[in-house]
Formats: structure tokens, C-alpha cells, sequence
């Protein structure tokens, strides 16, 4: 039945709405939906000469066009679902530039080593479109104050400050609110973004 | 938190050369209404008008905040006054880019998905800033040309098109100006209006749950809001 | 409307529904699996939504009233089922009757305008939306066997609305709890 692999890509898309990685691009798929659509043309090319050549169409009948129109029918649920499934991709991709994530490796915590099966799931078109897409973002930020950065999560700020442990030794660091020595067990009250990526290495327990 | 608003005041004052003006009222007013805009912007389907000037207004207070913060966080011993002070104007720095953040982002959500239907409406043009217009313009030309290289192009030509209205559904997404929204009504509402064939009164302070497409004007001009 | 790139509407129009074709159709055999073969009048057959329902509303030529296929009175919203609903319709499985079942009711709505349907089916919603939001509040009470029985029963929309609701409770208890 015509629009089966459509149906079948459309339904990847929704599976992936559960994950938190985007899955392999379905090119293999999308070609066969391309060629279902293509030969669907091809069809509808030849139905249309058979009628201008048969001239069996009386006024207004339409019978005989009924398989024609059932042909176009398939070909737009084809190209619906075609889009469909690109356009949620492209979303997801919007969203890890809005997350500052470029490469479209996808990673389950932050800071983590990307896994080698995320790597491979997007196209190379949609890496592209990945960068051009991140660059456009940036522009625009551009156009604001240097410290409002439109990027990340929108959450409300909770904690702008926060304390944190020293799990092991860093050493010095500057921040505008002075040097703060960072020696193993000591407790400082410091600025989220600061200490942001220390914690995630490990250096520092928020407490 | 009244020490932290006085500490605030005393800051804000100490950086304004307008006399005869209340500067601090006026930028509580400000940042009341930029709130205001930001639930409006979240809970309208469609985009609303970019207001320019207010935004143009709070972001030079920040930049001032900014240089404040910069200038005084050069010494490396400081303060505990000062210390403090810079906390809380960091604070403070945050909670306005926050909001500025979420209505910028917001209306850029918005402007994505309903690119198409915007780019044919030269009314909802009008509500963006040029940065906006810009974004859409570029968005919408690296997006399709993902599509015509992921498989467009390999379609037949008569499919090819991102605005086809034929064959029985859209392609161009429509805000639906029929969702229900929640209001709050600021001024009582001198009509009662008409929702389904029944009449309902709009009264001050009442909270209401109505198509959106029955109170857009009020909301517009201020007499109900958005919650 | 917003509808065209949405996942779920496209997956809605994917529902097969049993349909009777009103004349006789050259070249349509294949849907029966009769390639080159006409198919023909009174031949009933289940066909997708996204197909059926232009289908039902085309008429076969320019003077007739005849559309090309008729859609059956499908068996979710059979007479069988308007009396389960109207007795209890707390108790209901929906989920085994239809996944998507106030999705199709939507969509069959709009093209039938079955004002019967949409009074059951908005009743019916009022009253699983209550006890969709008593589990929210209550979400521990979801593991026993009558709530258990009660989760498995909701369509994909109401699934949508107890994830909804448990969540938004749970945030507003903790709202209340950082008050303090």
C-alpha cells in the first residue's frame, strides 16, 4: 500500500521524541520513499496522456479519475511525511545550538565523553545545517548586551551563588570577587559560573 | 530583602543625573511591564508587537550594571561593602536577563513555526524587530535548503512547494487565535461580550478562561491580561 | 492550524477505518490486491483516514450526490459502545478500544458533525479528567489494582494529561513546601 514506508518513517520521528539521542538518519528509508513518490508520477503522467488520448471523460465524471486523484493523494501524504520527519529533526537540532552543543553528539550528562553509536546518527546535511544554525544564533546574540547570553536553559537563575566543597586540590583561582586558594576539603561560598566546570570534572561538591 | 532593595536604591541613585524624576520608579514600572510581557508573549498563540523602546530602555540599564560590575571587580581585595553590593547587582543582572532571555526566546519559537504564514502577512511582519526579520529570513532559507538536499529536489516538481494550500490541508501553520487562554481583568469591560452565543460579563479583578480571539483587543490596549 | 508537520496528527491519519466504495472504480483493484482490476461498487475495504476521508466527501461527478466511498460507522463509536460510555465511563478501556480515541472522534467529528458523539465523548472526557486528576494529586494510589487497571485504560491523549497533572501537582507542592 502506498505511504507504508512513510508511515514507517513518520513513526521513528515519534520514537525519538522518547530519547534523549537523536537516532540514525533513515536514508535508506527516505530513498524508497523518494522512488514510491517518483514512480507515483510517473504513473500520473501516463494516466493523464491515456485520458487526453481515450477522451472517454464525459463532463463532469469523474470516475475515471479516480485512480489519478488517489495517485496525487499518496504523493502529497509522501511529501507531508517526508518534511515531517526532517522538520522535527531540524528542531532537536535547533535545540542542542540553543544548548551550546555544535558537534550534534549527544551525551547523557554534561560534560560526559560523547559515546561512539551518538556520533554517527546525523546526516551530513544536517551537520551543516547544525552549523550554519549555531552561526546564525550567534549573530543574533550579537545584536545584545555582551552579557546577556540568549543561549542555555531557560530556567529562572536559582542559585547565582552557591557553596562548594574542594574534593581535590585545584589550586588558585580569580574571580572577580577575589583569589580563592582551592585546597582539598575546604568549603567556599563562590559564583555559579565561576566553579560551573570544576564541578563537573569533579574538582568541586556543590553542597 | 528590604536590605537588599535599599542597598539597590542607594546604588541606583549614586548613577542618575536626572533630577526631579523618579528613576526608581520608573525602572520598577518598567521591569513590572516587561514581566507583563513576558507571560503575555508565553500564553498568546501568535507574536505580539516587539516593544522596542522598553527593550531599549533595560538594556541600557544593564550595560550600566555591567560596567559597574566590571570596574569594580578589578581590585582583587575588596571589600565587604563593595563585595556585597556587586552580589547584589549580579543578582539583580541575572533576574532581568532572565526575563529578557525567555521573551526573546519565546517569540523566536514562534517566529519558527510560523514562519511561512508570517512572511505572507505584512500586519505580523510588523511586529518584529529587525533582528527578528533578519533571524526568520535567514532560518527559513538554511532550513529549506536542508530539505532540497535531503530530498526536495528529488521530488516531483509539483511538490516542491513549502506553501501548497491544495489537496486537502495546509502547509501553512496558522496560530490558532481560538485557544483558550487564562485573564485577569484589569478595567471592568463596559460590554458584556459574546462567546458561543452566550454573553458573559467581564468584571475587574475576575479571572476568566475565553478564546483568545475574544479578548485579543482588550489585551491589546491593556484592559485584561494575560496570566 | 498548526497541523500539517505535527506527528501525531499525521499518525492519526494513519487509522485505518472500514469503507464502502459507492461505484464502481478502474484501476483501484490494487487496494484489494487485484492489480489492474477495477474495484468494484459495495466492495468494502479498510482504508487509511488520510485517504478515506477525501474520498467520502468527493462527489463522483459534478450533479450527483454520490461520493466515491461511504465510512462506515466505525466499531469505536459503535451503539455498543455509547451505552458502555453512558454507564460508566470511568471504566471504560479506552486504550483497548482505540489508542488515539479522542484524536479519531476529533477528526470524524469535523467531517460528520456527529452532535451525539461529541456530547458522549465531551461527558465522558469531564468525567476521566476527574479521576485522572485525583491520581495526579494522589500519585501513589496509581500501583493498586484498581488504579493500575485505570492507567492502562487511558488513550494516548489522557496519558498526555495524567503526566500533566502529576507533574504540575508535584510542583506546586513543592512550591508550597519553599514558602515555609
Amino acid at each position: 500500500m502506498y505511504g507504508d514506508a512513510a508511515d514507517k518513517l513518520v513513526a521513528d520521528a515519534k520514537r525519538s521524541t522518547q530519547l534523549t539521542h537523536l537516532p540514525l538518519y533513515q536514508g535508506e528509508l527516505i530513498q524508497n520513499i523518494i522512488n514510491e513518490t517518483n514512480d507515483l508520477q510517473a504513473e500520473v503522467e501516463h494516466l493523464t496522456n491515456e485520458e487526453i488520448v481515450s477522451q472517454t471523460q464525459s463532463q463532469g465524471d469523474r470516475t475515471n479519475q479516480c485512480q489519478l486523484f488517489i495517485s496525487h493523494l499518496a504523493m502529497r501524504r509522501n511529501k507531508r511525511c517526508l518534511l515531517a520527519y526532517q522538520r522535527y529533526r531540524a528542531e532537536r537540532l535547533q535545540y542542542m545550538s540553543w544548548l551550546n552543543n555544535t558537534t550534534g553528539i549527544t551525551v547523557d550528562e554534561p560534560g560526559a565523553a560523547p559515546s561512539g553509536k551518538a556520533a554517527d546518527s546525523l546526516n551530513h546535511n544536517e551537520e551543516e545545517y547544525l552549523k550554519k544554525y549555531n552561526e546564525l544564533i550567534i549573530n543574533y546574540n550579537k545584536e545584545f548586551n555582551e552579557s546577556l547570553d540568549l543561549t542555555g536553559d531557560i530556567e529562572p537563575p536559582k542559585d547565582i551563588f552557591i557553596d562548594v566543597r574542594v574534593l581535590k586540590d585545584v589550586g588558585e583561582i580569580t574571580t572577580e570577587y577575589g583569589v580563592f586558594n582551592l585546597t582539598k576539603d575546604s568549603q567556599f561560598f563562590v559564583r555559579y559560573n565561576d566553579v560551573a566546570r570544576l564541578i563537573q570534572q569533579g574538582y568541586l561538591q556543590r553542597l | 530583602m528590604d536590605e537588599f532593595n535599599d542597598i539597590l536604591n542607594e546604588w541606583v541613585e549614586n548613577r542618575t543625573s536626572e533630577s526631579g524624576y523618579n528613576i526608581q520608579q520608573a525602572k520598577q514600572d518598567d521591569l513590572t511591564r516587561l514581566m507583563q510581557l513576558v507571560v503575555n508573549e508565553r500564553m498568546a498563540p501568535d507574536v505580539l508587537e516587539y516593544e522596542e523602546e522598553l527593550l531599549e530602555r533595560i538594556l541600557a540599564r544593564t550595560r550600566l550594571q555591567i560596567e559597574f560590575i566590571e570596574i569594580n571587580s578589578l581590585e582583587l581585595q575588596l571589600e565587604k561593602d563593595i563585595k556585597l553590593q556587586l552580589m547584589i547587582v549580579e543578582l539583580e543582572l541575572e533576574r532581568v536577563n532572565y526575563l529578557i532571555r525567555t521573551y526573546l526566546r519565546t517569540r523566536l519559537s514562534k517566529i519558527d513555526k510560523f514562519t511561512v504564514y508570517i512572511t505572507k502577512n505584512g500586519d505580523m511582519v510588523k511586529r518584529l524587530s529587525p533582528s527578528e526579520v533578519s533571524y526568520m529570513r535567514k532560518h527559513f532559507e538554511i532550513l529549506t535548503t536542508l530539505y532540497k538536499k535531503q530530498f526536495l529536489s528529488r521530488l516531483p516538481e509539483l511538490l516542491q512547494l513549502l506553501d501548497d494550500t491544495g489537496g486537502g490541508i495546509s502547509m501553512i501553520e496558522e496560530p490558532d487565535l481560538d485557544k483558550p487562554v487564562f485573564v485577569k481583568v484589569v478595567k471592568t469591560i463596559s460590554h458584556s461580550i459574546d462567546v458561543n452565543n452566550e454573553e458573559v460579563e467581564l468584571l475587574q479583578d475576575g479571572i476568566y478562561v475565553l478564546r483568545y480571539s475574544a479578548i485579543r483587543l482588550y489585551i491589546m490596549i491593556g484592559d485584561i491580561k494575560l496570566i | 492550524m498548526g497541523n500539517y508537520y505535527d506527528l501525531d496528527d499525521i499518525i492519526a491519519d494513519n487509522q485505518k477505518l472500514p469503507c464502502k466504495f459507492n461505484v464502481t472504480v478502474p484501476g483501484l483493484g490494487y487496494l484489494e490486491g487485484n492489480i489492474g482490476q477495477p474495484l468494484d461498487a459495495n466492495t468494502k475495504l479498510n482504508l487509511p483516514l488520510w485517504l478515506s476521508s477525501v474520498l467520502a466527501i468527493c462527489e463522483v461527478s459534478q450533479d450527483s450526490q454520490t461520493t466515491f466511498l461511504d465510512l462506515i460507522h466505525p466499531e469505536f463509536f459503535n451503539n455498543k459502545v455509547i451505552n458502555a460510555i453512558r454507564a460508566n465511563a470511568v471504566n471504560i478501556d479506552l486504550h483497548s478500544i482505540l489508542p488515539n480515541y479522542y484524536k479519531l472522534c476529533e477528526k470524524w467529528c469535523v467531517m460528520f458533525s456527529d452532535v451525539e458523539l461529541i456530547e458522549v465523548v465531551s461527558q465522558m472526557l469531564k468525567e476521566r479528567s476527574n479521576e485522572i486528576n485525583d491520581y495526579g494529586q494522589n500519585p501513589k494510589q496509581i500501583s493498586s489494582m484498581a488504579g493500575n487497571k485505570f492507567l492502562y485504560s487511558l488513550d494516548e491523549f489522557e496519558k498526555r494529561l495524567y503526566k500533566i497533572s502529576t507533574e504540575s501537582h508535584k510542583l506546586s507542592k513543592e512550591w508550597f513546601h519553599n514558602q515555609d
